[in-house]
């Protein structure tokens, strides 16, 4: 059959540059002249005969070549600049298509955090909870001073130089100064009078700035009686009073008895703390700096960013407020020595005054963090108050004490409903809110608007899917490296080989419904259910938590990885067989040439795919997260039961003071 | 009877595209229909018929593919196109009008 052979080598020894449409135009033409050359025996002439006629009746081997030359040179161009295009144009935007998605990797972290069922996020990540909202452009010194502050005591005394009288950034400075250099450092300050001497300065200078705050001269107290060495308080076991129900079980609280190294030091405290209950109001100003913050950055415009506001509400630190409700506990174990050393009535009058602190707090307040601590503040002064009228023998105060004591806190669900760990809030949180939500739980949810919760998931889940579908990324991506580098091996110990490895490429139709059916398909299906369980998790409580959307997602994506491999070689095997390579190397060789491209084509689709639903998704949750009323800020959201809390210390006459025992009488 | 070349060159693609409007085929059925159907008259070098059919397909007249043939055997398949159809028709017509017209000048001088 060596004739045969010449001929089909002779016309098709042109396009050997394409060595595919080489071997498809040598495989009709053999065929033809296997056909020819059957049709010849038939007729009864033998082997050598029937050639020779089949090789006649096919005519001059170079004008057939010459015509096919010219017939196929169109579309010669046109698969080489396909096949260019492919290689310049289709690998780099896979592998930088990989890359992109791979970068949803990044908020591996914060997922990994979420699913290992911590309650809270590592402190690294909320180090940086402003540090991707990019400031607005023309700030001026003090303004990036301002952002740049945060927990650097440094900065905020050059801010202060920068602005004396603002109060905000006075209050600010003093709560970083009291944390960095005094809070946790008791032997310190007696030993070191500059310190001191620093802290009532910057307290004297806030007051000047800000006359009507009482935060200024609580702090001052607070300092006072911290450095007077009371704060080594301990039970009073001879002072006990009726705490707040649990449940309806009344429960015993007890006072506290201070240990004075300095008590001298106490009064001049006391005399401040004196002084502050004259002020309007009592504000660390948190919620101001915060917005003011907010506003010399650029608004979020990521989900993360979104998420992290969120986060940021819940846990800024306000040592300030823990201040002021030792203070309270201080005073009143103040006028419980009073009773004991014999000063009835200015035992009194600290205890007719004590709750005013925290109505100060509480009405002005911006933020239900204020009001929670004003609440505890009211609680710990008017039943402790009680107790100690009693032992005053002031039997009617005492009851009045308590009984508004037991009315702010006993009116479920009117004012503050303090969240029971195991109650029906706790288990809704546990079920609905995910990570996000637990972690901002119970400060800043509304009760009375729950969907909140809901969006904060529907935000977690998207933060699942871009992991998820960053990591199916990172596994295609190491796939089709591996697949490349593969073949480059096999194109480099193939050098040699006379007419070099073939390459078999399985044609575009193919490749299109192998996109379509590995990959299009799969991920419908996955949005589909996905919106199906949001849609059931929001209406009939389907417990739709991040970790079960990993693994559905890791699920889809093994789905779609393995259809296109399954699809992708069967399609190259089917092309082999076409083209009657049945040599196993070739064939192996073939394969792999074929799903590098399917692999490709199949990374491109998925990434513009779920680009393209990450894109929606992020969007939607942002714009949920984002609607005017789902910050913590009181005046701006619906925490109904808070604002009528605040609206009852509004309304409380005498800033919540019990009233003199002469005007009852 | 051999045809001079320039003769047979303009009716390859009229022929071809008939023989396939009536059925897809491959390339040596094509060879095989015009012998029978022309009792061996028209003896084609069956080589240039591949370029006329890559040419036609390159045009969009023709569509391929590969599948089994009745023997077993994987052969290339031609189809025409809708285009191909309507070529189909012009070249008949052309065909009708020229042979016409060339009869009338060589026939018609004579009878």
């Amino acid at each position: 059959m060596k004739r045969m052979d010449d001929v089909v080598q002779a016309v098709t020894y042109r396009f050997r540059p394409d060595a595919e449409l080489q071997a498809e135009i040598a495989r009709e033409l053999r065929a033809h002249l296997e056909d020819a050359v059957a049709a010849a025996r038939a007729e009864g002439k033998d082997d050598a005969q029937a050639e020779e006629a089949a090789v006649r009746a096919f005519g001059d081997p170079d004008e057939v070549a010459e015509k096919l030359w010219q017939a196929n040179r169109r579309r010669m161009r046109l698969r080489a600049i396909a096949k260019w295009t492919g290689r310049l144009v289709l690998m780099p935007a896979g592998i930088f298509l990989a890359l992109w998605l791979c970068t949803a990797m990044l908020e591996f972290e914060v997922m990994r955090t979420a699913l290992s069922g911590s309650s809270k996020l590592s402190p690294p990540w909320l180090e940086n909870l402003y540090s991707n909202l990019p400031p607005r452009p023309s700030l001026n010194d003090a303004q990036r001073l301002a952002l740049e502050a945060n927990s650097s005591l440094e900065k905020w005394d050059q801010l202060i130089l920068l602005c004396p009288d603002n109060p905000v950034y006075r209050a600010r400075h003093y709560i970083v100064f009291l944390v960095r250099e005094i809070l946790g450092k008791e032997p310190l300050l007696p030993s070191n009078p500059k310190l001191f001497d620093r802290a009532v300065a910057l307290l004297d200078a806030g007051e000047k700035a800000d006359p009507s705050n009482a935060f200024w001269n609580y702090m001052k107290a607070d300092l006072l009686m911290y450095v007077s060495g009371a704060a080594k308080q301990e039970e009073d076991l001879s002072f006990t009073y009726e705490g707040p129900a649990r449940g309806n079980k009344p429960t015993t609280g007890y006072g506290e008895r201070l240990i004075f190294a300095d008590r001298a030091m106490f009064e001049r405290g006391l005399d401040e703390y004196r002084k502050g209950l004259t002020k309007p109001f009592y504000k660390s100003y948190a919620v101001e700096l915060n917005e003011e913050l907010r506003a010399l950055r650029e608004s979020p415009s990521t989900l993360l960013q979104e998420i992290r506001l969120f986060a940021e509400s819940a846990t800024v630190l306000l040592p300030d407020l823990a201040r002021m409700r030792n203070m309270s506990r201080g005073i009143m174990a103040y006028a419980a020595l009073l009773i004991k050393e014999g000063h009835p009535q200015e035992a009194e009058a600290l205890i007719r005054t004590a709750p005013v602190a925290g109505v100060q707090l509480g009405a002005t307040s911006r933020w239900v963090i204020d009001l929670l601590v004003a609440d505890a503040m009211r609680q710990i002064t008017l039943r402790q108050g009680a107790a100690l009228c009693e032992r005053l023998g002031k039997r009617d105060l005492a009851e009045q004490a308590l009984a508004l004591a037991r009315k702010e806190s006993q009116q479920e669900g009117k004012f503050l409903q303090k969240v029971d760990p195991n109650g029906e809030e706790a288990k809704f949180v546990g079920e609905h809110a995910g990570l996000l939500g637990s972690l901002i739980f119970p400060l800043v949810v509304p009760w009375s608007d729950r969907s909140i919760l809901i969006d904060l998931q529907q935000a977690e889940r998207f933060l699942a899917e871009r992991t998820a579908l960053g990591s199916l990324a990172l596994s295609y991506f190491i796939v089709v490296g591996w697949l490349g580098v593969g073949t480059l091996w096999n194109l480099w110990r193939h050098r040699k080989d006379t007419g070099g490895p073939k390459l078999y490429f399985i044609g575009w139709r193919r490749l299109g419904w192998i996109a379509l059916i590995a990959v299009a398909l799969p991920l419908a299906a996955y949005v589909i259910l996905t919106r199906a369980f949001a849609f059931g998790s929001a209406h009939y409580g389907i417990n739709y938590q991040p970790a079960r959307v990993v693994f559905e997602m890791y699920g889809a994506a093994l789905l779609i990885f393995g259809l296109s491999l399954f699809l992708g070689w069967r399609a190259a095997r089917l092309s082999c067989r076409e083209a009657g390579i049945n040599d196993r190397a070739e064939f192996r060789m073939s394969v792999r040439r074929s799903l590098l491209p399917v692999l490709v084509a199949c990374f491109l689709l998925v990434g513009i795919v779920s680009q393209a639903y990450l894109r929606y998704g992020e969007s939607s949750a942002v714009k949920a997260l984002s609607q005017p009323g789902r910050r913590p800020v009181l005046d701006e959201t619906d925490y109904v039961a808070w604002k009528d809390y605040r609206d009852y210390l509004r309304a409380l006459p005498d800033h919540g003071a019990l009233p003199a025992d002469e005007i009852r009488r | 009877m051999e045809f001079r070349s320039d003769l047979v060159k303009g009716s390859v693609a009229p022929i071809v595209l008939k023989l396939l409007s009536e059925r897809e085929r491959y390339g040596y059925e094509i060879v095989k229909i015009v012998n029978e159907r022309t009792q061996g008259a028209f003896r084609w070098k069956e080589g240039t018929l591949y370029p006329c059919l890559h040419q036609l397909e390159a045009d969009g007249l023709l569509s391929s593919v590969w599948r089994e043939a009745e023997s077993g055997k994987q052969r290339k398949y031609y189809r025409i196109t809708r285009k191909g159809r309507a070529q189909l028709a012009s070249r008949t017509q052309e065909w009708a009008t020229f042979s016409k017209a060339v009869n009338a000048l060589l026939m018609g001088a004579t009878a």
